[in-house]
């Protein structure tokens, strides 16, 4: 039925191009003419300024993936035994185990908040992990732990002052919004390169646990079909605060203007943690009623989205009365009230006789009204049968159309153009004072401690903690008290490798990521990734976008278990228009989470050394191909070149060994070799073993295979460093044999709080690891404090 | 069994860890939301304040909490000696309720300020090491610690300063012995140095007590350290050795870590209580 | 004489929602409470022998071309150079306010470096900070405003003040205007010790 006619309605019906833009402009909105058709064919009338506002949003590249969803459903694989519910709702969840008859799960969701946090640094950062953690409480979670990404300009080039303002903001958001949630931050990645100077990336990962039996779905239940159901709304009251949010976060960046800075949305914590509590107590109290539910948070479209989304999902309609919605004091449009992104909200849909007490539950137990001004839960609309989807203002009805034309998505096949390889002439790269070059290597934004930002996190909150990113190359939790299990997780994405080759690029941030929770033991379960990439109308940018998504869909499913099951990426975001206004895009950075489970958490290892004595061991032979290393720009500026190759099978057996080694309880710690080569990983492992205990280690290179002796220390061919105890070294390099997998001794571990590093002709590297401590950990401070 | 309610004050956040470790030694451990009738609290046997923000530390950390008419109740409570323990944001609200130190009765005599270290303002996480005094609280909170009567332990705080404007005021805690826990460093000396002393705390209190000792505001979060592999595998120090060389052994992670003496001292203290109550 | 910015928020301000709640349910009988503004006051203090002009223009530059001091997101400003902002701070039509420092440096040195270090200016000394508490309280005497200072101005006890920690604050009441010189004393000088009833 199309709505009363009222001056509302946008007069798009046989409009020319020129006109569908100015009207667009006007309205604020961003659908390009052939959206608009698209729009009017799917509702065959001009829509309401509410309707054409919904399709706005939804079909935001942010919400939409209109380039991207051929490309990810093609390649990317998505299913495992260990998968419970795969890509599709707001959270992946996999299998973590059973204990004393209960089978738990994870949940994780991986998001993005780019755009906001370059133009409000705090807030955006604040609501980026505002926005993830809602997405895995609304599967019914408890949610355990947050990851950010983060990718920062050049700290010292010329636009160092925003590019610094912009790093501390975005960790002050962190940790104002993390902390008092009472989450604790599981790890990060930082990397700094100028590519970011006008265009940081956010990137959000949120852990969650739920009892296997505990999951909620974001759907209208089938139970509907049988008795009335109703919307519930719960959290802040709506204001305009980040209306238009969504499409925001689809378009190219323009430079200083301050009205960008209306759509970036209010975070709230407090409100926030209040209401995790509430719906802990909401859902127990709906499950013990046994009445099938729904819940569903609210980000991207607000009211509009959430709600048509909840109806669609289930096969259902609904109407939403916009009066029924509590909004702070005064009038706000119809669009403004169904669409804008006002944080801290959940929707439910629940059996209509069930509301009363769901409501007190919110407004008396948990007493939203009296600690946030205008906060409650409130009734605001309720399921229909039928397919309509209608959101009523005043009576009158401001959208009005069928169900999936309003979730209907949509699509555009974007040009693909490969980029004029340009192999950079092969560098001669020399060292001449490896002393020296260490220390530059440790003092490196890229390189330097992360200690300075991870300080003002919390990372103990919620007591599950057993192993800590930066003692270690993932986090450890304990998740289920009690109970043997851990879960353990990371996140990576080295950006100069993908622009240096997309395909192989791709597949070695999958590799890392899965290096990383094997150094620890853990057995990779599943992945979530974010794609973050420049311009897609730009024929080379989006053929960037689709190598890389291949190289991550290959490399998932030839490095599981067994070489037949993949690791599946579970859930993911794409972030497209990460360019600035005068075209300059990031580097392509596609962002990897990976998730592991310890079916005994005792047997993790973290990096540092352990005991005098020991004996070091690297696993993957160091190849000659320096490119896109950290070593090859300190030396000579160079970002690209050849990448370290990877052979999937060989790699996928020393993921297996390395496993193997650790959970047989071999192996006294372990370290992943990627940024900065061999010399890094030694050197953070010997920071470890200082710290703890005042060990130092040597590490003895043999005489020269072919490879140059900066490609040995510096050169960033994956491997795996590990410290092994005398006693072990023959039961390890048993093991190793066995799985035919390489094996070399490399060193050994030392009570005298040295790092020396040398060849058979010489001593390159002998200092004092309490001077290298001192500036491994100043080398970002600066940017941070 | 011996009762403690964990007070849900909106905005705390470390309720679920401390009921656990209260669980762990023994005690009857419930989470009881601030709005319950404060009647109820009189059949608890001893309180804990959980860490977090309570009221978004609106005006000031603990301000607003402090005037809750359950922490009230509490402060009731506590005159008849029941053992009351804020942590982190529970001592603020401690604080600002005069319950700690109480040397004037009804009266505020300490604030919890922001952190002040050279170079390094807001917000710190990280662990230290605080040592037991032998003041009036030690009986009840430190009876199950051992050796040197030390013990690393996370602090995670903005505003951990403990302050006076009365000189008297800290010299009575001085003298007292008020000042039950204190930071120290590696060598187990009173910490005078950023970040061995975290956040520049009068008397490099960690935490302090009433002078009646039943009543403990205390930084750090022992809550945090109860079990052994809560233990930075990284630290230095006895602990530190404990928890490298429980690497493979779940017995011994599962076990008890550097925290866990606090809890035990109480259970052990209202077990006492309660037989002498019989 | 130091050039001063003066920001609140312009979203809801839970904490002064909140203050406002708590205050009215510490007032005596027959004292009410109508309103409570809470903002924050940034004091630019110029370095010895230099003057505020030195700086000025860079320094409103830096207000409003960063977030430095201003999130524009959540807070509206008012910028005030040296020479403009008359003799005295006021207080709003109808209102009394208390001026709370920490006990402390009011100077915060870290937040100057850093200032300095993206938006580079000179003559600077020192950036002080505080926080205003404007109240509106329904009776308007002398005597009532003292009722309501001592009910929710500096706590003494549980009961007793809400907005000023004394142990880690000092404040100033401001009934009428205050004038500036005085104000910037205030935030300068050194917090006295309190001696409480023996």
């Amino acid at each position: 039925m199309p709505p009363a006619t009222d001056a509302s309605v946008l007069p798009l019906t046989g409009a020319d191009d020129a006109t569908i833009r100015r009207i667009m402009a006007d309205e604020g909105l961003r659908l390009a003419p052939g959206e608009v058709r698209r729009m009017l064919e799917l509702l065959k009338r001009d829509p309401t300024r509410v309707e054409a506002t919904i399709f706005d949003t939804m079909w935001s590249e942010h919400c939409s993936y209109k380039s991207s969803r051929w490309a990810l459903k093609a390649f990317l694989p998505t299913e495992s035994p260990d998968v419970i519910l795969g890509p599709g709702e707001d959270a992946g969840v996999v299998r973590l185990g059973t204990h004393a008859g209960v089978s738990y799960a994870l949940v994780i969701a991986h998001e993005s908040h780019n755009h906001p946090s370059q133009v409000v640094p705090v807030e955006g950062a604040a609501t980026g992990i505002g926005g993830i953690v809602r997405d895995v409480n609304c599967m019914g979670a408890e949610v355990i732990g947050v990851l950010d990404a983060l990718r920062f300009g050049d700290p010292e080039g010329p636009r160092a002052s925003g590019v610094r303002e912009i790093v501390r903001g975005v960790v002050d958001g962190i940790w104002q919004y993390g902390n008092p949630l009472g989450v604790p931050n599981l790890g990060g990645d930082v990397f700094f390169s100028d590519r970011y100077d006008e265009n940081c990336l956010v990137n959000v990962v949120a852990l969650g646990l739920v009892r296997e039996d505990r999951v909620v779905r974001s759907r209208v239940p089938e139970a509907a079909s049988r008795e009335p159901y109703v919307l519930v709304l719960v959290g802040k009251p709506t204001d305009e605060t980040g209306f238009g949010g969504a499409s925001f976060a689809s378009a190219i960046l323009e430079q200083d203007a301050p009205e960008q800075r209306g759509h970036v949305q209010v975070p709230d914590p407090f409100l926030k943690r209040v209401l995790f509590e509430a719906n802990r107590a909401a859902l127990e109290w709906l499950f013990q009623q046994g009445a099938p539910f729904g819940f569903k948070d609210l980000g991207a479209g607000g009211i509009a989205c959430a709600s048509s989304e909840l109806a669609a999902a289930g096969g259902f309609g609904m109407d939403v009365d916009l009066d029924l919605v509590p909004t702070p004091r005064g009038e706000y449009p119809p669009e403004v009230i169904a669409c804008s992104e006002t944080q801290e909200r959940f929707a439910l849909v629940v059996p209509e006789r069930l509301a009363p007490k769901l409501l007190s539950i919110y407004n008396e137990d948990y007493a939203l009204p009296g600690v946030y001004d205008g906060a409650r839960a409130a009734v605001i609309g309720r399921v229909r049968k039928d397919p309509s989807y209608r959101i009523l203002r005043h009576g009158q009805a401001v959208c009005d159309a069928h169900v999936e034309v309003i979730t209907a998505g949509i699509e555009h096949r974007r040009a693909q153009r490969p980029r004029a390889a340009t192999t950079p002439a092969a560098a001669t790269l020399h060292v001449q004072d490896h002393g020296a070059f260490v220390r530059r290597l440790i003092a490196s934004p890229n390189l330097g401690s992360r200690d300075p930002i991870v300080r003002y996190y919390d990372t103990e909150v919620q007591a599950r903690m057993a192993v800590r990113a930066g003692e270690a190359d993932a986090s450890v939790l304990v998740p289920v008290p009690g109970a043997p299990l851990g879960a353990a997780i990371t996140v990576d994405g080295n950006p100069w490798y993908v622009a240096a080759d997309p395909y192989w690029g791709a597949a070695h941030v999958v590799y890392e990521a899965l290096r990383n929770l094997v150094a620890v033991g853990a057995r990779p379960i599943a992945l979530t990734d974010c794609l973050n990439f420049g311009n897609p109308e730009d024929p080379e940018v989006f053929d960037e976008f689709v190598r890389a998504v291949k190289g991550l869909g290959d490399a998932a499913r030839a490095l599981g278990p067994d070489g037949a099951t993949p690791v599946p990426i579970v859930s993911g975001n794409v972030s497209f228009y990460n360019e600035s206004s005068t075209g300059r895009s990031i580097e392509p950075s596609p962002i990897v989470a990976a998730l592991g489970v310890l079916d005994d958490y005792s047997v993790a290892v973290s990096s540092g050394l352990k005991r005098a004595g020991a004996s070091l061991w690297l696993t993957g032979p160091r190849q000659p191909a320096m490119g896109a290393s950290q070593a090859q720009y300190l030396l000579v500026g160079e970002k690209g070149g050849t990448l370290p190759s990877l052979d999937f099978e060989a790699e996928r057996r020393r993921l297996q060994v390395v496993r193997e080694a650790i959970g047989r309880g071999l192996v006294l710690a372990c370290h992943d070799v990627s940024d900065g080569g061999l010399a890094m990983a030694a050197i953070e492992m010997a920071l470890g073993g200082w710290s703890a205990a005042g060990l130092g280690l040597e590490l003895r290179i043999p005489d020269a295979d072919g490879v140059p002796i900066e490609a040995r220390l510096y050169g960033e061919t994956p491997g795996f460093l590990l410290e092994v105890a005398p006693e072990r070294e023959g039961e390890v390099a048993e093991l190793f044999r066995k799985a035919g997998v390489d094996l070399a001794s490399i060193g050994s571990t030392s009570a005298g709080a040295r790092l020396r590093i040398v060849t058979q002709g010489s001593t390159l590297v002998d200092a004092d690891l309490a001077e290298l401590a001192r500036i491994h950990s100043d080398a970002i401070r600066p940017y941070v404090e | 069994m011996a009762r403690v309610a964990v007070l849900q004050i909106p905005g705390v956040n470390c309720e679920y860890e401390t009921v656990r470790v209260l669980d762990a030694v023994g005690l009857e451990a419930s989470i009881v939301r601030f709005n319950e009738p404060s009647s109820s609290l009189a059949s608890y046997d001893a309180f804990v304040l959980p860490g977090g923000f309570a009221y978004q530390d609106r005006i000031r950390a603990g301000a607003v909490a402090a005037k809750l008419p359950a922490v009230e109740r509490i402060a009731q409570e506590s005159e008849s000696g029941k053992p009351v323990l804020g942590v982190c944001n529970g001592a603020q609200v401690l604080v600002e309720t005069g319950l700690v130190p109480a040397l004037h009765k009804g009266a505020v005599e300490l604030a919890l300020a922001p952190n002040r270290a050279p170079r390094r303002q807001g917000y710190l996480c990280r662990w230290v090491r605080v040592r037991a005094g032998e003041g009036p609280g030690a009986a009840l909170w430190t009876s199950a610690l051992q050796g040197d009567r030390m013990a690393p332990l996370p602090m995670a705080h903005g505003e951990g300063r403990f302050e006076t404007a009365d000189p008297a005021v800290r010299a009575r805690i001085e003298q007292k012995g008020l000042a039950l826990f204190r930071y120290v460093d590696a060598d187990g000396k009173l910490a005078t140095q950023y970040p061995d002393d975290p956040n520049g705390a009068m008397l490099q209190a960690a935490g302090i007590t009433n002078a009646r000792g039943n009543v403990l505001a205390l930084m750090p979060h022992p809550e945090r350290a109860s079990w052994l592999f809560q233990v930075p595998l990284d630290s230095s120090g006895a602990w530190g050795d404990r928890r490298r060389a429980a690497t493979g052994s779940r017995s011994a992670l599962d076990g008890a870590g550097p925290g866990r003496f606090l809890f035990e001292s109480l259970a052990r203290h209202l077990g006492a209580a309660k037989r002498e109550a019989a | 004489m130091s050039a001063v910015l003066r920001t609140r928020l312009k979203i809801a301000d839970l904490t002064a929602w909140t203050a406002l709640d708590a205050a009215r349910k510490l007032l005596p009988e027959g004292q009410g409470l109508q309103k409570l503004i809470r903002e924050d006051l940034f004091v630019f203090e110029p370095a010895e022998g230099s003057r505020a002009t030195e700086f000025e223009n860079e320094l409103a530059h830096a207000i409003e071309s960063s977030n430095f001091f201003v999130n524009p997101n959540k807070e509206q400003y008012r910028f005030t150079r040296a020479a403009e902002r008359g003799a005295s701070l006021a207080p709003p039509e109808g209102a009394w306010g208390i001026l709370a420092r920490p006990r402390g440096d009011t100077s915060d040195h870290g937040w100057l470096e850093r200032l300095l270090r993206e938006h580079p200016m000179k003559g600077l000394g020192a950036i002080r900070r505080a926080r205003l508490w404007w109240l509106w309280t329904t009776a308007s005497g002398a005597d009532d405003r003292d009722a309501c200072y001592r009910a929710v101005g500096p706590v003494t006890g549980s009961r007793q003040g809400l907005l000023v920690n004394p142990h880690s604050e000092t404040d100033l009441r401001i009934d009428e205007p205050a004038a500036w010189d005085a104000v910037e004393a205030f935030l300068r000088a050194p917090a006295a010790s309190r001696r409480e009833a023996a």
